[in-house]
């Protein structure tokens, strides 16, 4: 057992006191080997963060360890008083957290923080802790590491940060990094190089990591071996490469159903439905038996025992060879509908052309005009009836301005909005208003777009009044129940607050509320994005049917390909406000022409061990868009730039009908 | 930076000219010309003659806000707003309708509200910290949930309970220190003792509870989770971390304030007979003394418009994130 590192003995954590305290984790068991990456993978709620946090013993106020072992090494860490147990944190175990935006304090310097790690641990580096934190911004690639250790955190890009925290958790030369949804809050790019180096710092250093994530490409990608986490309890272990071949519980191969692509693209996704059972009672049963498709009699009366296979793999479920068959096949879409739809002669709902949004940047006494921020800068675009056209980017590449400015919630700087024939950016007043019924929004986060003190059928009422559209009182009782039913939650729901709901149920209520004055485009703005895999699955779906039953066309703004490559019938990709290449999704998502459309795509995890792909790195960070670079936006991070990509912006150049590409390259 | 504090400086001259029409207006609606005569020259019998005399040596003989006998942009300036208001935007305060010179009074009496206030503030400012800190240190105990309710019954008792009691017990039950009064120099400190002390005991009911939650609200950040991680004492957490982000709000609350300490406190002063700038005021509001009034309105503003861009820069001093354009 002398390359064991970590082991988790039949560990216990409960939160709250009382009757019914939280079983946030019931009575785990896992051992990590050293130098091993292991990941832990499960959704919102099951506990795998509260598994990293109870080996750090950083469990907020009310949770509390209530039974079982923690063992690093040969040192059982629960049995630690707490001022040794602060020389294991931050010195044997360093730990990274998801959000590196916060995760740094804002008012010292990224150098103090890390120096304040060396002081505490590092004995050897006392008397040139400076030269030490140093040495550790190069090692974690910041480039310039003099000059960033006196700069604050908030001088610093998202990845920038994470690095920052990287280096904090190596400062005292761990052997064991507990990451916590280390990308989670990063775009793909950014992720990838992460990634890279936490791979790279692994086989420098010998450490052994402790993945914590929900994204079963990132497991993919890095993981050695994966620990599957569900309602507290981890009801598979496996060695990736066996996990991504053989799942065996029906949880994990669900997991692998929900996930959305282009080969499932005429199926319906698998969802899981109903919830994760709450956690305050005691199970007498497998608690994923109300939602597992293979449920039998035995699941509800007895938990199921831990059974091990043979390379390592080991499950919880009663269902033990035979689990596979079992699982409900996806059901096909009828290939036809999807089919027409992308071989009918497209009539343009939207068209959009040179569309410009412009922040002015403000400066001086008088507040004089000094520059702009140029969050969209000459996007055309156009969306057939029926059809989804997806516009893919990362954060700060103007996405989310184009949906805004083109249901005139931004007032566009400049260029044409047609929509089936009306100018929209010419309407005014009444026109604009009575217009607005045809193109409705659905926000990212349900929660936070919703009035929380609003019932939800006021919530869904509101467009209508609005619009005049449903008629009298009566009649929009009967919509309100109808458009319930028709995003699939009963018409009880109406009389219940947002804040009652899932986070999948809110965002049905959204769609709801779009759908209440009979929308023609709807504007979706990364919808699923703050969802688990399995409920955004539900939403990809619903989303799905409602554009077949009732010919809605979508823009869909999102930064995840695997979105897109589902549901989108065409993609524009852009980068810094201009969109870079545009095509079918088949066109560009197979045979990508620009190269941030190449870094981008193969910068996203497929969940695929072992797949060879080879990946783009894209260095730096996006430009500001206050200061684009001269000539093509992309040359500074461009890997096959070329002196003349200094010069100026490439035009668009038509590959095929459909397609259009901003290159150089592609000039000859 | 230079630019943002000229430009909120001239945002503060249309506020200024706003404040002292106002307070003109609210003179003028209680008073007129011919009661402040009366009230100098003694209520009874005054002679026409003498109350028109008044009027003219304090020139308080011309139209309030609009002089219809005068032509072009004398009707507006030929009147008594304008003559006594423009001259107090080149700080020149006038003498008071008593005839004392209110620029001398004014420098003679901040000292006394000076020595009240300052020692207030910062004993105060200490004492609120330090219990706010011991109290996020025990959050979620009973220790914490008792501690905020004597705050609140703190916060809930009149300031004039704390100085009549503080008063009634400390100076006429124990004789420690005289009940009221004031002196020169050294034999002062015996006359401020106890407003001090009751200046800060009614304080710290809303302070500490205020400190409370700035710090309860750092502390569940994720920075302090990451500080935690690096294996920090609580102790390192909490000065280091908690402390330097919640002396931001705290620190630029106070900054405001600061410039507003040199114009004393009406209550204090009063009830302990201090000869500060508090006790002018109310002094004059009581012999309806216009030209002290006005005076020192226009003071308060303008120091509370200061105190308004000293926050601001004091921010762009302690947060790093924060840059004036």
């Amino acid at each position: 057992m002398s390359d064991t590192l970590l082991r988790i003995k039949n560990l216990k954590t409960w939160l709250g006191r009382g009757a019914a305290p939280v079983r946030a984790i019931d009575g785990i068991d896992l051992e990590i080997k050293k130098g091993e990456t292991f990941a832990l993978l499960g959704e919102s709620g099951c506990g795998k963060s509260m598994t990293a946090l109870s080996i750090m013993r950083l469990l907020p106020p009310i949770g509390r360890i209530v039974d079982g072992s923690i063992h690093l090494g040969e040192t059982s860490l629960l049995d630690l008083p707490e001022n040794r147990m602060r020389n294991e944190r931050g010195g044997r175990m360093g730990m990274i957290f998801q959000e590196p935006m916060t995760s740094l304090n804002p008012v010292l310097t990224v150098g103090a923080q890390i120096a304040e790690a060396v002081r505490i641990h590092d004995a050897s580096q006392q008397q040139d802790v400076e030269t030490r934190v140093v040495e550790l911004l190069k090692a974690v690639g910041i480039p310039d590491p003099e000059q960033r250790f006196g700069e604050y955190p908030h001088q610093l890009s998202g990845g920038m940060k994470q690095r920052v925290v990287i280096a904090m958790a190596l400062a005292g030369r761990p052997q064991l990094l507990i990451a916590d949804e280390p990308t989670t809050a990063l775009d793909v790019t950014i992720q990838a190089q992460v990634l890279a180096l936490m791979k790279q710092l692994q086989q420098e250093s010998g450490m052994a990591i402790l993945l914590i994530t929900h994204d079963l490409g990132v497991v993919a990608e890095v993981a050695d071996r994966v620990a599957v986490m569900y309602a507290g309890q981890i009801v598979e272990t496996a060695p990736c490469k066996a996990f991504f071949q053989t799942p065996r519980h029906p949880y994990s191969q669900k997991l692998f159903h929900s996930i959305p692509g282009r080969d499932k693209r005429s199926e319906r996704l698998a969802v899981i439905e109903g919830t994760v059972p709450p956690l305050d009672q005691e199970f007498s049963g497998c608690r994923f038996a109300d939602r597992c498709d293979a449920v039998m009699l035995i699941c509800r009366h007895q938990p199921p025992q831990w059974d091990q296979y043979a390379e390592g793999q080991g499950v919880r479920c009663h269902l033990q060879e035979g689990a596979e068959a079992a699982v409900e096949q996806p059901v096909s879409l009828g290939e036809g509908s999807v089919a027409v739809a992308e071989n009918s002669p497209p009539t343009p709902l939207l068209g959009v052309n040179d569309l410009k949004v412009h922040f002015p940047i403000h400066k001086g006494i008088f507040r004089r005009v000094v520059g702009h921020v140029r969050a969209v800068d000459g996007v055309s675009l156009e969306i057939p009836v029926g059809q989804t056209l997806a516009v893919v980017g990362e954060s700060g590449c103007g996405k989310t301005t184009v949906g805004k400015a083109i249901l005139q919630l931004i007032k566009p700087t400049a260029g044409q909005v047609r929509f089936d024939g009306d100018e929209l950016t010419r309407l005014r007043g009444e026109a604009l208003r009575r217009r607005r019924a045809d193109l409705q929004i659905i926000f990212q986060d349900p929660m936070a777009s919703m009035n929380p003190r609003m019932l939800v059928r006021n919530i869904i009422e509101e467009g209508m009044l609005a619009q005049g559209v449903g008629g009298h009182a009566a009649e929009r009782q009967i919509r309100v129940a109808q458009l319930l039913g028709q995003v699939g939650l009963p018409a009880s729901a109406a009389d219940r607050y947002p804040h009652e709901f899932s986070g999948g149920q809110r965002q049905r209520i959204c769609v709801a509320r779009a759908l209440a004055v009979e929308p023609r485009l709807i504007i979706c703005d990364e919808p699923t994005s703050a969802l688990d895999v399995s409920v955004q699955a539900q939403i990809l779906n619903l989303l799905q049917a409602l554009q077949q039953q009732l010919g809605l066309s979508y823009l869909f703004i999102t930064h995840d390909i695997a979105v897109v490559a589902y549901l989108a019938h065409e993609v524009a990709v852009m980068y810094l406000g201009r969109v870079v290449e545009r095509g079918t999704v088949a066109e560009v998502l197979d045979d990508p022409q620009h190269p941030y459309t190449q870094a981008l795509l193969s910068a996203v995890p497929v969940a695929e061990p072992g797949g060879k792909r080879k990946r783009i790195h894209l260095e730096g960070d996006m430009p500001s868009p206050s200061n684009p670079p001269a000539g093509c936006h992309f040359h500074p991070r461009c890997p096959q730039a070329m002196e003349r990509c200094q010069k100026s912006y490439p035009k668009a150049i038509s590959l095929s009908e459909t397609r259009a590409v901003s290159c150089l390259l592609l000039e000859q | 930076m230079m630019a943002y504090i000229v430009r909120r400086a001239l945002y503060g001259i249309p506020i200024l000219i706003g404040v002292n029409v106002i307070t003109f207006m609210l003179f003028f609606v209680v008073n007129s010309p011919e009661d402040m005569a009366r009230m100098h020259l003694g209520m009874k019998r005054v002679a026409p003659e003498a109350i028109q005399k008044w009027k003219q040596e304090h020139g308080y003989d011309k139209p309030l806000l609009y002089n219809a006998a005068a032509s072009g942009t004398e009707s507006l300036t030929d009147t008594i707003f304008f003559e006594k208001s423009i001259k107090l935007f080149q700080f020149e305060f006038g003498s008071s309708d008593s005839g004392r010179d209110i620029g001398y009074d004014i420098s003679q009496r901040m000292w006394p509200s000076l020595a009240i206030a300052v020692p207030t503030l910062i004993v105060g400012l200490a004492i609120n910290i330090t219990f706010a800190l011991l109290i996020a240190f025990f959050r979620a105990t009973y220790i914490d949930y008792w501690s905020v309710v004597l705050c609140v019954v703190m916060m809930s008792i009149s300031a004039l309970f704390y100085i009549i009691g503080g008063q009634y017990v400390v100076s006429k039950l124990l004789h420690l220190v005289p009940v009221s009064g004031y002196d020169t120099g050294l034999g002062a400190v015996k006359f401020l003792i106890l407003p001090v002390i009751i200046g800060v005991i009614g304080g710290i009911g809303s302070g500490t509870r205020w400190y409370r939650t700035l710090f309860l609200e750092e502390i569940n950040k994720d920075y302090v989770r990451t500080a935690r991680s690096k294996g920090l004492s609580e102790n390192r957490v909490l000065f280091q971390h908690v402390l330097k982000n919640a002396m931001i709000p705290i620190l630029t609350g106070v900054v405001v304030i600061l410039p507003l300490l040199f114009m004393g406190s009406l209550i204090t002063e009063n009830f302990f007979g201090i000869p500060g700038l508090g006790s002018y005021t109310i002094e004059a509001i009581n012999r309806q003394d216009f030209a002290i009034v006005r005076s020192m309105v226009f003071l308060g503003s303008v120091l509370y418009i200061l105190g308004l861009i000293l926050t601001d820069i004091s921010y762009t001093l302690v947060d790093p994130r924060v840059r004036l354009s």
